[in-house]
Parts: structure tokens; sequence; C-alpha cells
């Protein structure tokens, strides 16, 4: 390992090199900055990694047929299982989805599972981001320049190979693609996320495009190409749903397809991910989903959640009341809310508000036990230190849900902090996980 | 029993300068249903669209798609057509959930949930949705050109004025409040003019049409287009289109009784 | 030829243009460097309006600094270096993180040199840079007329410098050559009336004959 620190500078170097940027809207105007890479890699046996490739896959599928379900017959309702306000409450429900069925039955193409290893050393999922979770570019070009900087530590350590996922990607839209070429399309150049754009399609083969590009006719989607208008099959799109057709949804957006929705509701193209996952990543929707792994699948959950409660069922609004100094507080709601509160940093008067705020919508609200997570350590300068960190998984499904062996771990700057978002100046590392 | 209605909506947009690479998406197609037979439909368009496609929204509204790549100044849909409307003919079915909770032109804030406190309500859903409607009238005076196609029903019902669309949002607010599955609806009634919006309310498997614009019930003298949880689901058109272009609408539709 | 978006078109011949704008002015503002060193500076104002850009320099100094190395200034050498990168990193699956990776070191290398007391020292990297990703585009993309859209851009940033600065106009003829060449195997609309000037015109060369050429070169596509 040591091996790999003394590179630490060169791989800096090489990320710059190849332009491993994101960008960062501040006052109004957009910057680009190289996201720092710490050399300490997470490392995962693979007998751990055996588990958690099960417990993200059997979640993964529950979560696709949960959203099937909720945009056909809604059994999972009916059942009273999940309690219908959640549902159709949730900003991330998208009515104009109802009753499509997308190709394959598949709604989750690219799942990014959020977790943290706790103390105790059980992982607990944090979050479900079946939208358009980003970052497996970061890892998987780190690996390369990893390797070509410190050849002896991949010699030593056997660490499972992560640079297939092009393929895998690749792979994922073939299996939905309704005939026509492959496309990634990029809101463009001032997305945050531009580099992983376009290093995808480069890596994946596919063609990326902006919405000047695409267009709609006779229900088909086609890109205006140098060989004239070529049809699209499927399309892996880096636009969220509201902007995604400004026919169908957000009227003012201007990086839409217009009519994408048609095309789609022909089944004549695959949308990657499907339009309407938010429903199912939803903070509110995330209390349930091991009750779903049981519902669907009649298994029990492998991972699992970081203790939650819902204020909503009586018995957990007793518990949330009388231990809201202690927990985590989370508003699903989506605009103009109160966020992430933890009960600790409130004086006695806020907590008291916060506590009118839950009681008088109780559903809004979901609360968290603290997770004490494991630190991992971080270079800062010559030293090194120990800081929260936590992993991005990739499932790719095509056939069946397969774990991409490696992931996106980011870690916070902070040492108070839990909050490890690449915009709040933290770094990612490598994920590696062991041949033994 | 029943009416047969003759219905004629024509819809112009000019464009200050020619636009092209135009995609717009229509919903001023007449609803086919038991209590509305449509015998007779015809929609144009000009400049003339060799493709066109018709599909089905979520909703159950059909809806045209198409494109006119080549540069136009002016865009026009006319729709002609023979309906039959008899509410007898009316079939029972479920209410979609989404129509019980608030949509993105419907939530109710604070104002809203205080006016809705001060109403009675009644002992069936329709005679609620009823005394709603007329609420509604009485709080709001029409005035056009205050209020515009993304005014929110809390908007609206602050300003006190507004048109049809602004009324049938606040109104179904106010059912939603008072769990009464409702929904928006965009038509023609018999006369002459502009289209229409009103609402739909849900008792018991069957849909009844509340005008809360005109306070009174909206019945086989309507012809009804399309439906959604607000107008943002069921706008009648909606283009986009290449070329820096201002747009003036000019609408006209008669319905007439046979 | 693989399915490219259109609108990659216009970004190849842009990104031709900016890199060969970095390169061949820096080629040419090498001597003034040396010319510095005894005190006989060239005079900014000519190749300013010999380019037609503003002339807010006060010394040669000031150009050598500002024009070359100030990413705010619009018409700076640093803003169309950022342009070239720009432009590069819209193509990155067009011509390949590797072909890229030269683009973002040549920018690298001219921001290393603001301020420094041997400016050339950075600059040359800088061309070394670009010339090291000239030679692997040409490799790394296999499709010839994505190539020669990138080369159309190069030749006529080059025929404009040359033309407009007087430079190397020797060398105008065979210049010429290449971008009728590349441009019949690029697959771009070429404006006809100004092909016919590129093709007819011979020399000698009078001022008049200079200008129609720029004019030529310069319209010859709309991208």
């Amino acid at each position: 390992m040591e091996a790999l620190l003394a590179h630490k500078d060169e791989i800096n170097e090489q990320l710059a090199r190849y332009g491993v940027k994101f960008g960062i809207y501040k006052e109004g105007s957009y910057n680009e900055r190289l996201f720092p890479f710490d050399p300490h890699p997470r490392m995962i046996g693979a007998e751990e990694f055996r588990q958690l490739e099960q417990g993200l896959a059997q979640r993964v599928v529950a979560l696709n047929n949960f959203l099937y379900d909720i945009y056909h017959e809604k059994k999972i309702i009916k059942d009273q299982v999940v309690p219908e306000e959640f549902v159709y409450r949730s900003p991330g429900y998208l009515a104009q989805c109802e009753g499509i069925t997308p190709p394959h039955g598949c709604y989750s193409h690219i799942s990014g599972i959020d977790l943290v290893l706790g103390k105790n050393g059980e992982w607990y999922v944090l979050e479900d981001n079946l939208r358009i979770p980003s970052g497996a570019s970061y890892p998987l070009i780190a690996r390369a320049l990893c390797r070509r900087c410190s050849p002896a530590t991949f010699q030593q350590h056997r660490v499972l190979d992560n640079r297939d996922y092009g393929k895998l990607l690749k792979h994922t839209m073939e299996h939905v693609n309704t005939g026509g070429i492959n496309v990634i399309f990029t809101p463009g150049r001032y997305n945050a996320a531009y580099f992983e754009h376009a290093y995808l399609a480069e890596q994946a083969g596919a063609v990326l495009a902006e919405s000047g590009d695409l267009f709609v006719e006779n229900r088909r989607l086609y890109c205006r190409t140098s060989c004239g208008a070529t049809q699209v099959g499927a399309l892996y799109r880096r636009v969220s749903d509201e902007y995604l057709d400004p026919l169908f949804f957000e009227a003012s957006s201007l990086i839409g397809i217009p009519n994408l929705m048609d095309a789609y509701m022909a089944g004549n193209v695959a949308i990657i991910n499907a339009p309407g996952n938010g429903v199912a990543d939803d903070k509110g929707i995330y209390y349930f989903v091991p009750r779903m792994i049981s519902y669907y699948l009649g298994e029990e959950p492998i991972l699992h959640n970081a203790p939650t409660y819902l204020p909503y069922f009586p018995e957990d609004f007793a518990y949330v009341m009388s231990h809201a100094h202690q927990l985590v507080i989370k508003d699903v709601a989506e605009a103009g809310g109160y966020g992430v509160i933890f009960g600790s940093n409130l004086t006695q008067e806020e907590l008291e508000e916060l506590k009118k705020a839950i009681t008088a919508a109780p559903r809004r609200f979901i609360a968290q036990e603290v997770v004490d997570f494991q630190d991992l350590p971080v270079s800062e300068g010559e030293a090194t230190v120990e800081r929260k960190a936590d992993l991005r998984a990739f499932v790719l499904t095509a056939e069946s849900p397969v774990v991409w062996p490696s992931g996106l771990t980011r870690f916070s700057r902070n040492p108070d902090s839990f909050v490890v978002n690449s915009s709040q100046g933290g770094g990612f590392k490598d994920t590696w996980i062991l041949c033994h | 029993m029943g009416r047969s209605l003759d219905f004629y909506f024509d819809t112009e947009l000019k464009f200050s300068q020619p636009v092209a690479e135009h995609e717009f998406l229509l919903r001023c197609l007449p609803a086919e249903a038991p209590e509305q037979q449509i015998e007779t439909q015809n929609l144009t368009l000009l400049p003339h669209c060799a493709v066109t496609s018709r599909g089905k929204d979520a909703f159950g509204n059909a809806y045209c798609a198409g494109r006119i790549e080549e540069k136009h100044e002016v865009f026009r849909y006319t729709l002609e057509g023979r309906g039959h409307r008899d509410d007898s003919l009316r079939k029972k079915s479920e209410a979609a959930p989404f129509y019980l909770y608030p949509s993105p032109l419907t939530q109710p804030t604070r104002e809203i949930e205080e006016f809705f406190a001060t109403l009675p309500q009644k002992d069936s859903p329709l005679a609620t949705a009823q005394l709603f409607s007329a609420r509604v009238h009485q709080h709001f005076t029409y005035v056009p050109g205050h209020t515009n196609v993304s005014t929110s029903a809390v908007e609206a019902f602050r300003l006190g004025i507004g048109v049809c669309q602004d009324y049938v949002h606040v109104l179904l607010a106010l059912c939603r409040l008072a769990k009464i599955p409702a929904r928006y609806v965009s038509g023609l009634p018999i006369g002459e003019g502009a289209s229409h919006a009103w609402a739909e309310v849900w008792e018991d498997g069957l849909w009844y049409g509340l005008d809360p614009t005109r306070d009174c019930p909206a019945d086989e003298s309507y012809l009804k287009f399309c439906v959604g949880r607000d107008y943002s689901d069921c706008p009648l058109e909606r283009g986009m289109f290449t070329g820096g272009a201002d747009q003036t609408q000019t609408v006209f539709m008669k319905v007439t009784v046979v | 030829m693989d399915s490219m978006p259109l609108s990659k078109a216009s970004r190849l011949f842009w990104l031709g243009r900016y890199y060969e704008r970095v390169a061949a002015t820096l080629t040419y503002l090498w001597d003034w460097y040396d010319k510095m060193i005894d005190g006989v500076p060239p005079n900014c104002k000519d190749f300013c309006r010999a380019l037609e850009i503003s002339c807010p320099y006060l010394s040669t100094e000031e150009f050598l600094h500002d024009y070359v190395f100030d990413g705010t200034n619009p018409e700076s050498l640093r803003t169309a270096a950022d342009n070239m990168l720009g432009n590069g990193m819209m193509l990155r699956e067009t011509i390949g993180s590797r072909t890229l990776s030269y683009l973002e070191l040549a920018v690298t290398a001219m921001e290393s040199g603001v301020g420094s007391l041997s400016p050339t020292l950075p600059l040359q990297r800088t061309i070394d840079y670009i010339m090291a990703f000239r030679g692997c585009y040409d490799d790394c993309i296999a499709d010839i007329e994505v190539r020669n859209i990138i080369k159309c851009g190069a030749s006529i940033e080059r025929l404009s410098l040359y033309l407009r600065l007087g430079w190397q106009l020797e060398r105008v003829p065979t210049e010429v050559g290449r971008l009728l060449y590349r441009t019949r195997r690029a697959r771009l609309s070429a404006c006809p009336g100004c092909l016919q000037v590129l093709e007819n015109l011979s020399e000698p060369y009078n001022d008049s004959d200079k200008q129609k050429l720029l004019a030529a070169a310069e319209q010859l596509f709309s991208l």
C-alpha cells in the first residue's frame, strides 16, 4: 500500500491530465474543479462482497417490482403494505407514467445504492438512487491510472478488475434497445457531471448527444447525424424527469426532447432509467423497502436500512417525540422544507419547534438513528487521518441485476461532518473488491 | 334521450417571424365514452403535416403529435364534427387514486385550508362539491388577463380574480381536501367563443361535471376533450420550435344542438 | 462513417481552428520575446489591426502578457486555448480520452506560464502538446472524414493568419491546395463561390487577391 500512497501526486496529475472534473455553480457562475482523489482504497473482502452482491441484487429486484406495481395494479397499496399517500404525495411519482410498461419491464437499469459500514461490521443502506445515479466514471478511470502509477501495488494485491464498466453499460443498453443506436443524452457541457457523460459514452461506444441533436417523428426518436437521421433504440438520459419532454412535462424545459414520451409510450425507445422512478427512491418510501422485499420476493431482506421511524405511524411517532434529540430528522417534502436535521445540534427551543412541526404534519418527516459508521483513512498532506465515508454501489440490470465489482467511495474533508457530497469539498476513493 | 351536438374548434397561432422544426402535441380531440359518442370528427392542420401520430396518454386522453420541419409563420388546427351526449349512459368506474391528491397547480396552502375550514360539508360528496363550487364562484370575479396557464390555485385564490381555469383549480384543491376525487376537464360548452374548463367530481363510481365559473352543473351541453389532475396535465396544445418568435393565438369555437 | 451527431461537425471544425490559432500564433510571437531582450519591441498595434481585434495594451510587454495569458480577455490566446479544450471536451467519445489529454496538458502548460520570468518555456510545452495532439488524433480517429473536418479548420486558420499578418506568404498556395483537398474529403458543404475563388486564384497575389483569398477561406464553411 505504501507504494500506492507514495504516488499520490502522480495519480492526481494523471487525473488532471484526463480532465477528471466536476462542475459547480457558485454565485451564478460555472466552475470546474478537479475531484480530489485519495489513494487509500476502500477494501472489501471477497466473502463480504458476495453478501453485499446478494443483498443489493435482491433490493434492486424488489424496487423494480415496486415500480411496475405502482404504475400498474398497485397491489402493494391494496394489500396495505405501503400507505397510498406515501406514493401519491411523493414528488417523484409521475401520474403521466401510469400504465406505461418500459421495454422488458425494466425501470431501474442503473441503480446507485448508498451504503455505510457500521462499527459493528454491518452494512446499512442509507439511500437508493434510481433516477440518475452518477459517479461510476470516477473509480473507473482512477483504477486505470493507479495501475499505471503503481503497478507493483496491483501485483501484490489481487483486486477484481473494475474496468469493464463500459461493457456492462453497453450490454445494459443493448438489452433494452428497441432497434437503433445507443445514445447518452446530456444536458450539455455545463452540467456538473459532464465529464462522466462524455467518458461513459466513450467507454460504452455510445453516441453523446444534446437535445438539439435529437428529435421525434412518427413516434420514433432520431439523432441527426452525419449519415442522416438515425433511429435511437436506447436513450441513457442524464436529464431529470421533469425536463425530459417539454410537451409532456415541464413546458419551460429547453434541454428536453419534445414528444419523447410519445415515442416511449409507443414502445419505440428505451429510456434509461425509466421516467417516474423517483417514487421508489423517495425518502419516505425508503422505510418500506425491506417490507417490499418480503412482499414481492417472499424473502428476508439481506441488507438492512439504517434504523428508521415514520412519525406517520403512532408507535413510531411516540418514539420520535421522546428521542428527537438523538435522531436525524429528514423532511421528505421536496421544496422549501427543513432538509436534514441532527437532533443533537438543536437547542431545547428548536427541538420543541421541530416536534410541533412533526405533530402538525407527521407524514412529511422520517427519523433515523445516527449510524455510528466506520471511518476510513485519508491522506492529508503527509499525515493520515480518519474521515467519514460512504459507498455508492452500482447495480446494472439487463437480464438480471449485476453488481459492479467496485463503487464510488466518497469521504468528507471535515472531521466532524457526515456529509460526503462532492459539492461540499469531499473527495473520492477507489473501491477494491479483493479476490479472496 | 340526450342530445346531438355539432362542434367546431379552430385555433390559429401566428408567429412574429418564421419558425421551423415545430413539434406539437394536441389534446383538442373529443373524448370517446359511453356518454359521449362521436359520430364524425375531422382534425385538419395547416401547414399540412405529412406524418402525425395518435396516442393515448396516462389520463386516457387521445392526443395527436406531430412535427413540421419546414419554415412557417402560421400554425392552425381545426376540429369539426358531431357527437351525441347522453349522461344516462354513463358507466361506473374507479377513480384513479391520484385524483385525491394535490397536483402541481392545486397544492393547498394555509389560505386555502382556512377557507376550506369555513365551508360546511354536506352528506354526499357531490352535494359538498356543489356547495364548494358555488362558494368558489362567489369568491372570484371573472376577469381575463390577470392570470395565465401556470397560475396556481393559491395564486389565483389570493388575487380573487381569474378565468375558468383558476376557478377550477381552487375547486379541485377544496374537493381534494375533503377527500373527494376531483379532476380538471377541458372542452367546449354549447355556444360560441373560446374553449372552456370545468371540474368533475367522483361519487359512487360516476363522474359528475361542475362548472364553478358559471355556477352550474356541466351537463349534456358540454362536449368533453380531455382530463387531468390540473391544467398542466392536459393543455389543448403545446409546441416547441426553433426561431425566436412571439406568438399570438386566435381561438374560435362553436357548439350547436342539432 | 459511424454515426456522429451533426452538431459535432461544427465542434470538430472549431477545434481545428482554435488549436491552430494557439500553435501558429505562439510560433509567430516567438521572435517577439527574443526582440524584447534587446529593447526593440515589435508593434502590437499593427498585429491587432491585422487580426481585427481590440488593442487595449499600453506596451508590447503588456500585450505579450495579457494577449497571451489573460483568460478573462475574450480575444486572448488563452481564451482560444480554453475554446480549443472546450470543443475537445465535447468530442471526448469521438476523438478519445487519450487524444483529449494532450489538449488538457497544453492548457495546463499555458496556465503555468502566467507571471513566469521565462514564459517561452511553458509556451514551448504548449506547442509541443498541440503537436502531440495532432499526431494523436491523426492516429486515433479512424474516420478520414472526421479527421478532415478538424484539418479544414486548421488550414483555414493558417491561411487567415498568413494572409492577415503577411507571414509565410510563400506557403499560401500549398495551404490552399491542402484546404481544397481536405474539403473534398470532409463531407461538409462548402460555399461554392468561395471554392471557386480558392481554386482559381494563382500566384503572384496582389493585395486585392489576398483580400479575396482571405474572405473565401474564412467564409468557406458556415459552421
